[in-house]
Formats: C-alpha cells, structure tokens, sequence
C-alpha cells in the first residue's frame, strides 16, 4: 500500500570526494604517436596534446603547452625577429598573470612569484612555460601534493632523459596559497631525480627553500582549481640546473644543424618549438585529481506495523487479501520501491531495491536513500 | 547595461525528443556497434581498453593498458578512479561491506576501474529447462540460470497483452526454445522507438529474412522470406528485450547452431556475447554447414533532453547607452579634468562618441546614440550572474531598432 510520510530530522547531507589517478608517460606526449596527437594552430599561440592521434574520435585532450615572456624579463628586449613572436609570448604571460596572480593597486598586472609571496617581493618568474590541464583530467581541482613531474636535464638534445630531475608539489597539502583570484596554487619544487648521478641541480643557487631538513629548488606554480602549471623556463637553465652537465649548454632545441638553449629558444624560437622542446624533455608526469560529490540522504524508515499491506492489483485474489487464509493470519507484502514526493504529494523520483524485502509486521527496515548531485 | 525581467511568455521550457539510430551486426561471434571496426593499440587489444563486442562507458584510457595494481610498470597505465575510507562510508558499488571493513584502514585508497562496458546478451532458453520442472503454485522452469532471466518477465510481458495477444508469456514459452536478447539501456535511452525495430537474418551474405514492429505494437513480423506475415516474436520497449520465439525454419539449410538445425528466429544473434563459439562440441553433419549466418539488429532509441528557451528582447529606443569605458571620448585634456576645491568636486564633461557611419571625411553625420550588442547576461532574483550568451558578432543596435534574442539552454 502506498503510503506517504514526512521526512522530518530523517535527512541529511554528505560530501564525497572522489579521486582519479591520472598517469602521463613521456613517451605518449614524444614519440608513441610520431606526434599524431599533437596539434598545432596557425595562431602558434599553443600546442595542444592529445592521448592518442586527435583525428580519431577517441581521443581525448589532455593538456596544451604554452610560453609566456614577461616584459621585465632580461630576455625580453633580446627578441627581435618575427618567428621568436615577442608580442604573442608577452601577451600569453599578461593574459596568465593578470588571470593567475591579479593586478597591484595600481592596477598594474602583477608577475610569477616563484615562492607566492607577493608582499615580499623575491624573484619572479620572468620566462614561464605554461601547460593547463585539460578539464577532463584535473576535474574540479588537482589534488594537493600529488603533482609529480620528472623532466630530463641531459645537454644532449638526442638523449634528454639520461639526466633527469623531479618537480612535485612538496608538502602543498598543508602549505599552499591562497593569494590567487582563481583559488588555491602551491609551490612547485625540484629535486634530484632518481636516474642516474647528480648532483644536476645548482648547489650554489640562491632559488631553493629547506623543507624538512632537504633543499629544493623553486620551479614553478600550480593552480588546483584552475588546473594550470606555471613552470620557470630556468628549470632548463644553470640557475635551477647544474652549469654545463655533459660539458656543454643545454641542448634545449635541435634543429636539422643547429641547437639552441634554452635562452636561445626564447629569444629565437617559436612557442611551437618551445614546446616541441619541453614535450621532448618530459619523462613522465603524473597527478590525482578531486570531484566533490554531493549527497543528500533519506533515511525512509518502516516501522513494524506499516507497510504491511499493498495496493498491487495481485495483492487481491477473489476480492480476499492473497496471503491471508485466515482473519488471524499476519499480512504480507514485499517492498520494491521507494518513492520521493514533494510538498504538493507530486511523485519526483523513485529508488528501486536490487531485490524485494519482505515486510511483515514482526520486522522493521531503515532504507537508506541515497541521492547524487 | 541594463536589467530586464522575463515575463510569462519570454520563457519556455520543452521537451526534444531525439531518435538515435542505433545499429549491432553480429557475425562469427562478433558484434559490431555501429559499424565501428575495433582499432588495436599499441598497448591494449582494443584501444577502448574494453573487450571487442563492447562499447565503453567512458572512453577514458585510451590504449593505455594494465590495472591500477600494476600502473607503475605499465608503458601507458590507465586512469583509475579511487575514494579514501574515511568516516563517510563512501564507496564503489563493488566494494562489499566485508570488503571494505576488512581490506582496508582509515586513510586507504579504495581503488576501482573505469574500464567499464556494455553490450547487447543473447540467451538461448532451450525448451527442456523450460517445461521439465514445477516450482510453487505455477509450473515454472527452475533448471538452468538464463530461465530465472526470462521467468522474471513474465509480468512484464503479460502486462503489455493490451498491445497485442502476443505479448503473452504461456504463448511464448511453449515448451520449445525462446530467443532472449537484453539491450543495456544506454543503448536507447529511455525507451526503443516503436515501429524502428528491424531485425536481418543473413545466410553466407544474402538476407534470408527480415522482421520488423512496423505494426507499432510490439510485433516482431516477418517482412521478408519464407514465412512473411507471421509473428516471430515481440519486443519490450521499455525494458529493453526482444523475445523470439518462432522456430519455423526460414531457410533449408542445416547450420551449425548450439546444435546442428535449420536457421529460425530462435537462432538469430547466434554468438552475441551467449558463450558460443565458432565451433561446437558436436561433430559437423554431412549435410551442415560451419557457421555462416550473421545478423543485423537495429532500431532507434528515444532521448528526451529539456530545453529551456528565453526571448530576450531588445525594445526600440532602449539599450542604446553603455558603460564601456570606449563609449565615451577619450579626451583627457588639462582643460577638461576634473576639478576639486575645498568644497566642491566637479567631474568634467564626457562626451557620447559618434560612431554613426558616413559618407564624407569632414562632415560629422548627426548623433546617433548607438551601442553593440555582445553578450546577454542571465540574472537570478539576487542578481548574481548565473550564465552568459554570446553572439558570434556583435549586433550594431540604434535607438530605431529592436531586437529579440532567443537563448537557449539545455538542462
């Protein structure tokens, strides 16, 4: 028998944070594919990245590579050909800035900060290599130190990886920022990676912090909410990374005859090739991200003497109640179906059991209603 | 910028209802969605990361390979979602109680899978399970897993007579066999569409028969070959399932079935993730032939999205002043600043700018006051800005003409 009751203090609400572990490996973004699954634009603004060649369907967009160059950057005024596209590398870290890191009070776009705190000033992030996530993978917010990012340091251009070093968000579950109109970013550290000997990162620079007892090297931010890693091009250069591993500069770019460092590509290359650059350098990248999921529960209770009766048509046989013999006999019936109604007694929604429960007057059930959204 | 209120007849909602086709070939135990060819990968079987004969739910770890236990060792391991335990009891529907309660601690991740598919199931209800033994009041078939799934519509089916007497269950489960094919509903939605049912029974690559609803009641009639016009079977529109239950032989060929016979309704889909395989555990008759039946099953789905339609009007005479800062002259000259005393501020005069189009260099064309239209802002009762419409261009909007725009939202 249908029968309807208030929901009183029966209800409540929960939040459920689900993770997803999203793993990158180099070779998918450089070399699996033959660069199939990396797309270009005319502009040469960015570079998309896809997980498989993005003319099929099933390819889904993982992240875009991007550079940015500020005007107070010693490099800035050194771009003087067209291909290097100056405009377009100042506007992109304007465009970043001003969205990522907001405006002084004079209205001014503020810059990077590589330790977050604006206030006291420090170093900035002049020459930035920028990589949002796409919304598929980082969700509502990348989850706090769980970024992980091992980029190859090697000079030689046809071997990257045979040096590496790890970039992660150390210790950003208790000491991110807040400083940022579009939520919560932490610091991006590097270490030494595992392969190989080091030491590969500058023991004489003055970018690390002490965390725990260990030195890190500043390289970068990143932006949960927005899903947006901001890394120091000097992760590529001797202020981050040891002066002249293998003997020479970092061979950031190779072409058919030359290659260039990592200054040299700022200041002469394309963000096509800047990025072509970094893909070439990442060994593997990985991170979780968070959906919050919201609940409201029901708790729909039946009490021993309801809900003993139906109202199903088979319920009857012969105008008599079917699991009754006798006037004395306990009823019977079996639960389905939970209904929900609103004030006016309209039905909005129903929840099905995987089975029926038999209810009888000797029993009681609390059924636990679960609605997401 | 200016705030308007819609009205009752500025403000829809609708329902559209979309007829998705929706397509599965069956052939030598494979099954074909939508004519897509399964694309092998570099690092898994099929690229879906789902088994061939299915289409994945997510279409997340494209040819990545592995399980969330080995996704270190992986050349491209897979996305796998996972909860922490904690206080709330969340958990994947996988995960049972003693699972939960046993397997893990506090702070432990609760790893499950997005390797998640689906596709259509054939079951073969063979007529000895069904009719050899009794259970309760009625005479049910209890021998046999696949029976539990046909005995459990036997009110649905019959609740549907009012379609057609064909939807009777005492007249398809005659004691021989019956033909069960389940469609996962995100296959159609909320429902198949009637009359879009069409099923084809192809023998070595000539179509043999044909059946269809076209009566709309649920029917499966045959439309093409030997016993053209005769009900082979019905279907459950709602549920999702097509009974077949004619084994009148539409061809006079033996072929090798479950058991070497003549092609019927009861065979169609022969292979459709039911377990067969090419070959059976019998020995070929002279007379039979190897497998060379294959099979189309197609009909369209319903998808019901609602729609929310506003008329956003534009009036004449209205909209026609912006408080873009470019609306205005930018004329900032030391004579016209603003000037302050110990007892006065007086803010300098802004002038309008004219950007009405003319034909001559050094004529002025008279003030016009006119404004482009770039975007129309969605206001909720506290004005909080709750959506944006963006026009492709914006639209030039003079004080003698008006506009309505028509927004459109899906919920």
């Amino acid at each position: 028998m249908t029968t309807l009751k208030n929901l009183t203090e029966d209800t409540t609400t929960t939040r459920t944070l689900l993770h997803e572990a999203i793993p990158i490996t180099g070779s998918i973004v450089s070399g699996t594919y033959n660069d199939e699954n990396i797309k270009n634009y005319t502009h040469g603004m960015l570079q998309s990245v896809y997980d498989y060649p993005y003319l099929s369907s099933s390819a889904n967009h993982i992240f875009d590579i991007t550079t940015g160059i500020s005007t107070q950057s010693p490099l800035y005024s050194s771009i003087t050909t067209v291909d290097a596209q100056q405009a377009k590398k100042k506007n992109i870290y304007n465009q970043m800035a001003q969205l990522l890191v907001g405006y002084d009070v004079t209205g001014s776009v503020l810059q990077f900060d590589e330790d977050g705190n604006i206030i006291a000033g420090g170093y900035k992030i002049d020459d930035a290599i920028i990589v949002p996530f796409s919304r598929l993978l980082a969700k509502d917010e990348i989850k706090k130190e769980s970024f992980s990012l091992e980029l190859g340091v090697d000079s030689l251009y046809a071997q990257p990886l045979n040096k590496r070093i790890t970039i992660s968000d150390v210790s950003a579950s208790t000491e991110y920022r807040v400083n940022s109109p579009v939520g919560e970013y932490g610091i991006l550290y590097a270490t030494q990676s595992a392969a190989g000997v080091g030491p590969y990162l500058n023991q004489t620079s003055e970018h690390t912090a002490s965390i725990g007892g260990s030195t890190y090297w500043y390289a970068g931010l990143l932006y949960y909410q927005a899903g947006i890693m901001v890394l120091t091009a000097s992760v590529f250069g001797d202020q981050l990374r040891t002066a002249g591993i293998g003997g020479v500069d970092l061979e950031y770019l190779t072409g058919s005859s030359t290659t260039e460092t990592i200054s040299g590509s700022i200041t002469g290359s394309t963000i096509q090739n800047i990025a072509d650059g970094f893909r070439h350098r990442i060994y593997n990248l990985q991170f979780n991200n968070t959906t919050e999921l919201n609940s409201t529960i029901y708790f729909c209770r039946a009490n021993y003497n309801e809900f003993n009766y139906s109202s199903n048509p088979t319920y009857l046989e012969n105008s008599r109640v079917r699991v009754k013999n006798q006037a004395s006999d306990a009823p019977v019936s079996y639960i389905t179906t939970v209904g929900l109604y609103n004030d006016n007694n309209q039905l909005l929604a129903t929840a099905k059991l995987s089975e029926p429960l038999k209810k009888t007057p000797s029993n009681e059930f609390t059924l636990r209603v679960r609605l997401d959204y | 910028m200016s705030y308007y209120k819609l009205k009752d007849n500025d403000l829809f909602i609708n329902t559209l209802e979309a007829y998705p086709d929706v397509k599965f070939y069956i052939q030598s135990v494979s099954i074909y969605i939508d004519d897509e060819a399964y694309i092998s990968g570099t690092t898994s079987d099929n690229i879906l990361g789902v088994p061939r004969n299915y289409t994945s739910l997510y279409e997340y770890n494209i040819n990545r390979s592995g399980s969330y236990l080995d996704v270190l060792d992986d050349p491209n391991p897979v996305i796998y979602p996972y909860v922490i335990k904690n206080g709330s009891k969340s958990s994947f529907k996988n995960i049972t109680d003693e699972t939960y309660n046993t397997a893990y601690s506090v702070g432990d991740e609760i790893p499950s899978t997005y390797n998640l598919s689906a596709s259509i199931t054939r079951y073969y209800i063979t007529g000895s399970n069904v009719s050899t033994a009794s259970f309760g009041p009625d005479s049910f078939p209890i021998t046999g897993t696949q029976n539990f799934y046909f005995r459990a519509l036997k009110n649905t089916i019959n609740y549907y007579k009012y379609l057609s007497p064909h939807y009777d269950y005492d007249m398809i489960n005659t004691g021989s066999a019956v033909n069960m094919i389940t469609i996962p509903s995100i296959f159609y939605g909320s429902r198949i569409r009637k009359g879009s049912v069409n099923l084809k029974y192809y023998i070595t690559g000539t179509l043999a028969a044909q059946a269809s609803d076209y009566r709309y009641n649920g029917e499966l009639v045959q439309v093409s070959g030997t016993t053209t016009g005769s009900v082979v079977g019905v279907v459950l529109y709602k549920e999702g399932f097509v009974l077949l239950s004619s084994s009148l032989p539409i061809d006079g060929n033996n072929i090798e079935y479950e058991q070497v016979s003549q092609s019927a309704w009861t065979r169609f889909g022969y292979g459709a993730n039911d377990g067969k395989g090419l070959g059976q555990n019998h020995l070929l008759t002279s007379s039979a032939s190897p497998l060379s039946a294959s099979y189309v099953l197609e009909f369209q789905g319903t998808n019901k999205v609602q729609t929310m339609t506003m008329l956003c009007k534009a009036p004449e005479g209205e909209l026609n002043h912006s408080n873009n800062p470019t609306y205005l002259k930018n004329s900032t000259k030391s004579w016209e600043a603003n000037s302050s005393g110990s007892v006065s501020y007086v803010e300098r005069t802004r002038h309008i700018k004219n950007i009405v189009s003319a034909s001559y260099n050094d004529i002025e064309p008279p003030m016009q006051k006119e404004t482009y239209i770039s975007k129309i802002a969605l206001y909720d009762k506290d004005r909080n800005v709750i959506g944006y419409a963006k026009l492709a261009t914006p639209v030039r909007k003079t004080e003698a003409r008006e506009f309505i725009f028509k927004l459109k939202l899906d919920l």
